[in-house]
């Protein structure tokens, strides 16, 4: 493809997007510092004011590390994030491992609901209050529900995540998020790091692709190299 | 000066079973509550139709039946009524907050400074017995100066009003059941030739103590107020209370909405005369038909905010049932804390950071239950389960330093759990939760001592902490006891 060709398409895939939905192109980013991964995504960065639905698996915290250095980057310097939960849930986020990502845990608040239904309504409430830079939910949601989580997402400008456990073999429900992730952890040499496959397996308005994203405790520094999945494979 | 609203509900159980049951009751009939007792079933209460019968209380069915062919007749049930008379005096906080049943059939009122917003006490009990008489319940009520006086007058009187400091002349004059005394001790005093409470007071007190019991000079005591007695309000009164009356009673939601929102403002407006925010408030809505329905919020912080107010409330007013309508609101502070003007204008970047989520937190609590926004905040001990407190904290508070010598797991499991562990001396594969996970990696151990101070299991409760690592890149962290070969699994690392 030609230089100029690209560019024309480039100018014409951003007219549209802003004719879809006037106010969101000019929303903040999140760089994940690396164009590997931020070109693939609209506006060159995980947007706010925008749903980004998680999916990982039950027995793997990949996905926890990855909301844990999205909220740890959004609030690095002020603002507060809400972590909307169920009460019940055996697994606890752990205060320790939380800041070794480099969340100030003083400002990350957990909402604890007793049902799924007061977890999205948390969610909701949070984001129309416009009072936080994140907010993030543990648990699955319907069209209708991710539906109106974009809407108030938009509404409240805030980093918005869904964070969900589907079963292995269970297929992803409709969605109307932004972007849908699929997280799970890659083997790592020695303890102090972290390392994850990332999938992009859906972008309203971006690419997809499949990165292998690697993040250093002691350094606290996110690596992030390109990855050759079997989806990405098969859609070349 | 005190003043005291009793009153005696003299059908109360009969008129409250044909206000539960209004289709099952035959109106035209005289109706009676009946209970098993010795020899076959007796009347526990009868309406104003079956007493003009003659009939009473503790007689047999069969006989009443006998002199009333067409009774009407149903089982008794004096927990419904004793609930029932309850929600009744709930409801008479309309009036007073401090409102009490008394005894199975009366309420008891302290209308102390409060006559004057129902335009004196004379047009105060007329629209008491007027509101109850329209929901079926025949009501006698009288005021005086001490709860027994009122309580003797409604039943034994002949007009509602005692006027102040007139209760000792107007009491004499009554017969001795008015002192609520056992029926067995008015029964001994007409035998002694003493009739009226008059012939009573003037007796030695001793001797009167020594034939009849000390009971009868308490009641005695109490009547006249030479012996002061309290009553305890159903509800908690609020110190600040502001009250809202409709001509017409009201039921649609956009119209509750309003009235709380006028209700809200007011009450700030007085808080803010005395430099205080509330903490916890309660609405109470009172419902044409003689219930009352009650909400109560609470706030993180003192606040006198009346848009936060509001929507605190916006969730739980979509609850109301108001029935046939609402005809009195009243809203209460509980709870108050100083507030002063100056803290709504704060400058320092932190606290104006904690009143700005103050609103978001209330709301989500409002729903999510009371503590249900915590944070994660640092202990300072090297037990992993105890390294971490959930407080429910919703204010800003200082940065967390957490101890990042270690890698630790971003998740920790509420309860470590058991895994099965394969392959020895070195561990080869687990299996937990029905999955099974191959080991590649394990790095440790890290040695954990319980805090001997805590005095739980010392040596034994040693453990050896590992990183493991399975084929497919899942890191846990696991442990065993030392010298046991049970394993735990006890977080994920991400």
């Amino acid at each position: 493809m030609s230089s100029l060709k690209a560019k024309t398409l480039a100018r014409l895939r951003e007219q549209m997007r802003r004719l879809e939905k006037p106010g969101i192109a000019d929303r903040p980013v999140l760089e994940f510092g690396a164009p590997v991964l931020d070109d693939a995504l609209p506006g060159g960065g995980l947007a706010s004011g925008c749903l980004h639905e998680i999916a990982g698996r039950p027995d793997d915290a990949a996905g926890y590390g990855l909301v844990a250095w999205i909220i740890g980057r959004v609030i690095r310097k002020d603002g507060v994030a809400l972590w909307c939960r169920s009460r019940r849930r055996p697994v606890m986020p752990y205060g320790p491992g939380l800041a070794g990502f480099g969340i100030a845990t003083e400002r990350l608040l957990f909402a604890q609901a007793s049902s799924p239904v007061d977890m999205l309504w948390a969610m909701e409430e949070a984001l129309r209050s416009r009072r936080f830079a994140a907010v993030l939910g543990e648990g699955t949601a319907d069209l209708i529900a991710t539906r109106r989580l974009q809407l108030a997402a938009e509404a409240g400008g805030s980093m918005t995540m869904l964070l969900s456990f589907p079963g292995r073999t269970a297929r992803p429900c409709l969605s109307a998020a932004t972007t849908r992730w699929r997280a799970a952890s890659l083997p790592v040499e020695r303890p102090g790091i972290s390392r994850w496959q990332v999938e992009l397996e859906r972008c309203r308005g971006g690419g997809r692709g499949v990165w292998a994203l690697a993040w250093n405790h002691e350094t606290l520094h996110l690596d992030i190299a390109p990855l050759l999945g079997d989806r990405a494979l098969a859609a070349l | 000066m005190k003043r005291y609203i009793s009153i005696s509900l003299p059908y109360w159980a009969t008129e409250r079973w044909r206000r539960s049951k209004p289709a099952a009751a035959p109106s035209d009939r005289p109706l009676v509550l009946t209970a098993p007792a010795q020899g076959g079933l007796r009347l526990t209460a009868v309406d104003s139709r079956a007493e003009a019968e003659s009939l009473y209380p503790g007689q047999r069915l069969t006989d009443a039946r006998a002199l009333v062919p067409l009774l009407a007749a149903a089982p008794a049930d004096p927990l419904a009524d004793a609930r029932a008379l309850g929600r009744l005096a709930d409801w008479c906080s309309r009036y007073t907050p401090w409102s009490a049943t008394d005894g199975g059939d009366g309420l008891v009122l302290d209308i102390t400074g409060c006559a004057h917003l129902f335009g004196g006490e004379t047009a105060m009990i007329a629209d008491l017995t007027r509101r109850l008489s329209e929901c079926g319940i025949t009501a006698r009520a009288a005021v005086a100066d001490t709860p027994a006086a009122a309580w003797a007058w409604a039943r034994f009187g002949n007009s509602p009003l005692v006027a102040p400091g007139e209760h000792g002349i107007r009491l004499a004059a009554l017969p001795v059941e008015a002192l609520r005394v056992a029926s067995a001790t008015a029964e001994t005093l007409r035998r002694l030739g003493l009739h009226r409470v008059g012939d009573i007071a003037g007796l030695p007190r001793a001797p009167l103590a020594a034939r009849l019991g000390v009971d009868l000079l308490t009641r005695l005591d109490r009547a006249f107020g030479s012996e002061s007695e309290s009553i305890s309000p159903r509800r908690e009164p609020a110190r600040w209370r502001v009250r809202l009356v409709f001509a017409d009673s009201i039921s649609q939601r956009e119209d509750l909405d309003r009235a709380t929102q006028n209700l809200i403002e007011e009450l700030c407006r007085a808080l803010a005369a005395d430099g205080r925010g509330v903490r916890r408030l309660e609405l109470a809505l009172y419902r044409l038909d003689g219930t009352a329905q009650f909400i109560e919020i609470g706030t993180s912080r003192p606040s006198r905010d009346p848009a936060h107010l509001r929507r605190l409330f916006a969730e739980e007013l979509g609850t109301v049932e108001p029935g046939f309508g609402i005809e009195t609101m009243i809203l209460g502070a509980l709870a108050t804390d100083p507030l002063g003007a100056e803290q709504m204008t704060l400058t320092r970047e932190g606290l104006r950071d904690a009143a700005d989520l103050a609103p978001v937190v209330d709301r989500l609590q409002s729903r999510l239950g009371r503590n249900a926004i915590v944070r994660l905040v640092p202990v300072d001990s090297h037990d992993p389960g105890r390294a971490v407190t959930v407080t429910p904290a919703p204010g800003m508070s200082d940065a967390h330093h957490w101890p990042a010598e270690l890698a630790r797991p971003v998740q920790l499991l509420a309860a470590p759990e058991a895994i099965a562990v394969s392959g020895d001396p070195v561990p080869a594969s687990f299996r937990w939760r029905r999955g099974e996970h191959c080991i590649a990696r394990i790095e440790g151990p890290e040695r954990i001592a319980p805090e001997w101070w805590r005095g739980n299991g010392g040596e034994a409760a040693t453990r050896d902490y590992y990183w493991l690592q399975d084929t497919e890149g899942r890191r846990y962290w696991v442990y065993r006891l030392v010298g046991q070969p049970a394993w735990y699994l006890h977080g994920l690392f991400a």
